[in-house]
């Protein structure tokens, strides 16, 4: 237990004193996230296009509709259906819906006699922005209709509910993508190269001299890694909060747990390099060959989806493409554990048979 | 200690290893007694290190067993790791970890009770470096470093593969020094050189090693007595003849011939000739050499060492081999 807390703590301040990892383990994937996501990620200015729907049909609702159509602010496209506009919403392909209820139109011709009808107005609350202008905006509008027939007695009014859009940018993709591409560098590459440079120096045959158990080593290298890996996904994912206002609209724990599982998975990897590589040397490039393929045809850059067909079902086998995709439906859409259960099955697999493999090829000398 | 004086606490019975087709170590025995420095002597090759390894169980033998302070090292490897500190031939350590961070590391890897960390490396003379990092040390310290760990159990056994190799000569005496320190406190240490001098001055008794087998084992003292002649003369042959291949047997021979002389060898050029009776031998081979107008470039007298009793054992020397 004494040695499982000193390798631990020596393995931390490993990390800790060597600059030139740490750069390339948190500074370079905040500085990748950082360029692609200025470069590519916010193309779209505001513009506040909405669907109208009207549910009243009218006259009077016509006169409403005409007003804001000619509102050069506003660019609106007509829905016959409102179901359809919401779904459209919230599929982040329109910024808000107006929807003139039925009734409407009895509303105007009666007079303030009769108590207001509401204008229902629902914007992406992701949009914080965009919302605010469209409602500013068309609460003026309805207003003044209002206002024109009646003086000062308001018989339309609008009422605004916010609906979560999952309309994603290309930085809300790339962020999960950059902390799976950590996870995997760092421990994949990170581990083959450190396990044969110490098998190499004589350090592992050093210790193999001791009465030290090989568990508590590895056990020491797990913990030391997993403390390192959240560390730095929490760090990035903040960092993008910030920034870019990505969210982790899932739960923390669950992403953390990916974090965990894709730790585990590619640090079974990198072992099995370790043992395979002959010598250090041969470590890096080993490890290059199978992480290089991993990072671009695993969904970290770009969606699986716009791969060649042919390759797609290699793709859909890659363990990085689960830990990318798990990670993007956390932090994207909220999924709980039952939506990713799927990717969780599969990246354990991939941990499972990494692991077996890794503790067959591991070789203190 | 435990044991009774006179039993061995290193017992090894016939140990063979082979790599491949190639056998490193062929059927080694022997026995190391506590409290003394048992050195292996030999040259790169002749097998010192998997010897060591073997003892020290990190390579099973092929063949043969061996005991640690009566424990078996392939039956009771854990036990055998508790008594033993280990100081292998080129471990390096983390740079990145100071000295004092890497012993509380090794100390913790122990089961039974380990030395306090600043007394111990005091006893190897870094104590003004304990907040220093590996990387920072230069050679000499790293490798009294390495001793510290290998003492942090406070062993019975302690294996040192080739200390000082690649160290100055000031590092190396400041080690042998430690080295002769920890004998005088009582530990049993199995010490490997290619170094005759260092072997000379460290070992109670040196087992000299070629090609994987003992040639000798005994005190150095006597491995040198063993020796029929007890000094031996050096001169260079034909640097001022011409040096086209003159036939080199013939002038052998001769010198074979003359009083005293036990042996004669010719390696790189220079003539060795080994003598029991020094002055009688060099009077004739000034006569001879007048007579044959041998030019006796760079002549020597000197007393048998360690060296001479390999080349005699092997027909080889140390640094050739």
């Amino acid at each position: 237990m004494n040695a499982y807390k000193q390798l631990t703590l020596a393995q931390l301040k490993l990390f800790a004193r060597n600059r030139q990892m740490l750069f390339w383990s948190i500074a370079f994937p905040i500085f990748l996230m950082v360029m692609m996501g200025s470069f590519l990620g916010q193309g779209n200015g505001i513009s506040l296009q909405g669907v109208l729907v009207d549910e009243d049909g009218s006259p009077a609702a016509a006169t409403v509709k005409e007003r804001l159509l000619a509102t050069d602010a506003l660019m609106l496209s007509e829905a016959a259906d409102a179901d359809d506009a919401l779904t459209q919403l919230k599929s982040g392909d329109t910024s808000f819906v107006i929807v003139l209820p039925a009734g409407l139109g009895a509303a105007l011709d009666a007079g303030p006699s009769i108590s207001p009808v509401s204008v229902q107005l629902y914007t992406d609350e992701t949009q914080l922005t965009v919302s605010e202008l469209a409602r500013t905006t068309i609460t003026y509008i309805i207003d003044e209709v209002s206002k024109a027939r009646t003086g000062y007695e308001p018989i339309l009014t609008v009422t605004s509910e916010g609906v979560q859009s999952l309309e994603l940018s290309y930085i809300d993709f790339l962020v999960p993508g950059i902390v799976a591409m950590m996870i995997m560098t760092t421990n994949l590459n990170g581990v083959a190269a450190q396990i044969s440079s110490w098998r190499e120096r004589g350090i592992l045959r050093r210790m193999q001299s001791t009465p030290l158990h090989a568990s508590s080593f590895i056990a020491a290298q797990i913990t030391a890694r997993l403390l390192l890996n959240g560390l730095q996904a929490v760090i990035v994912v903040l960092i993008a909060q910030f920034i870019f206002g990505t969210q982790v609209n899932g739960s923390w724990l669950l992403l953390l747990a990916f974090v965990i599982a894709g730790t585990l998975a590619f640090m079974s990897i990198g072992f099995i390099i370790a043992g395979v590589a002959k010598t250090p040397e041969s470590a890096g490039p080993i490890s290059g060959f199978v992480s290089f393929p991993l990072l671009f045809l695993g969904g970290v850059f770009f969606p699986i989806q716009n791969m060649p067909e042919f390759l797609q079902p290699i793709v859909k086998l890659l363990p990085i493409a689960h830990l990318s995709t798990a990670l993007r439906q956390i932090m994207n859409v909220g999924a709980s554990l039952t939506d990713v259960a799927f990717e969780a099955a599969l990246l354990g697999g991939w941990l499972i048979v990494a692991f077996i493999a890794a503790s067959l090829t591991f070789k203190w000398e | 200690m435990t044991q009774e004086p006179n039993t061995p606490v290193i017992e090894a019975v016939g140990l063979v290893k082979r790599y491949g087709a190639f056998t490193a170590v062929n059927g080694v025995s022997l026995e190391v007694r506590p409290g003394e420095v048992f050195g292996l002597l030999g040259p790169n090759g002749a097998g010192k290190t998997t010897t060591m390894e073997m003892l020290e169980g990190l390579r099973l033998p092929d063949e043969g067993h061996a005991r640690i302070a009566g424990y078996d090292t392939r039956t009771q490897l854990k036990r055998v790791k508790e008594v033993i500190g280990v100081q292998l031939q080129s471990t390096s350590l983390f740079d990145l970890l100071t000295v004092r961070e890497i012993t509380a590391m090794y100390a913790s890897f122990y089961r039974v009770p380990t030395l306090p960390v600043e007394p111990l490396l005091e006893r190897v003379l870094l104590q003004e470096k304990l907040n220093d990092r590996v990387k920072h040390l230069s050679g000499g310290q790293k490798q009294r470093l390495a001793i510290a760990l290998a003492l942090v159990n406070n062993p019975k056994v302690v294996f040192l593969d080739e200390p000082t190799t690649g160290l100055d000569p000031q590092a190396r005496r400041m080690l042998w020094d430690i080295i002769l320190g920890l004998r005088d406190e009582g530990k049993t240490i199995v010490l490997s050189t290619h170094y005759m001098d260092e072997a000379e001055i460290l070992a109670d008794r040196i087992c000299l090693m070629d090609s994987g087998r003992i040639v000798a084992l005994d005190t150095p003292r006597q491995l040198i007595d063993r020796l029929a002649s007890g000094s031996a003369i050096e001169f260079e042959l034909n640097s001022s003849t011409d040096s086209s291949a003159v036939d080199t047997e013939p002038v052998l021979n001769r010198l074979r011939k003359l009083a005293g002389v036990a042996q004669a060898e010719i390696r790189k050029n220079r003539v060795i000739l080994y003598t029991e009776h020094l002055q009688a031998s060099l009077t004739e081979l000034v006569g001879m050499a007048e007579r044959e107008a041998l030019p006796l470039t760079g002549l020597q007298t000197r007393t048998a060492s360690l060296e001479d009793v390999f080349i005699q054992m092997t027909g080889r020397s140390l640094r050739e081999a």
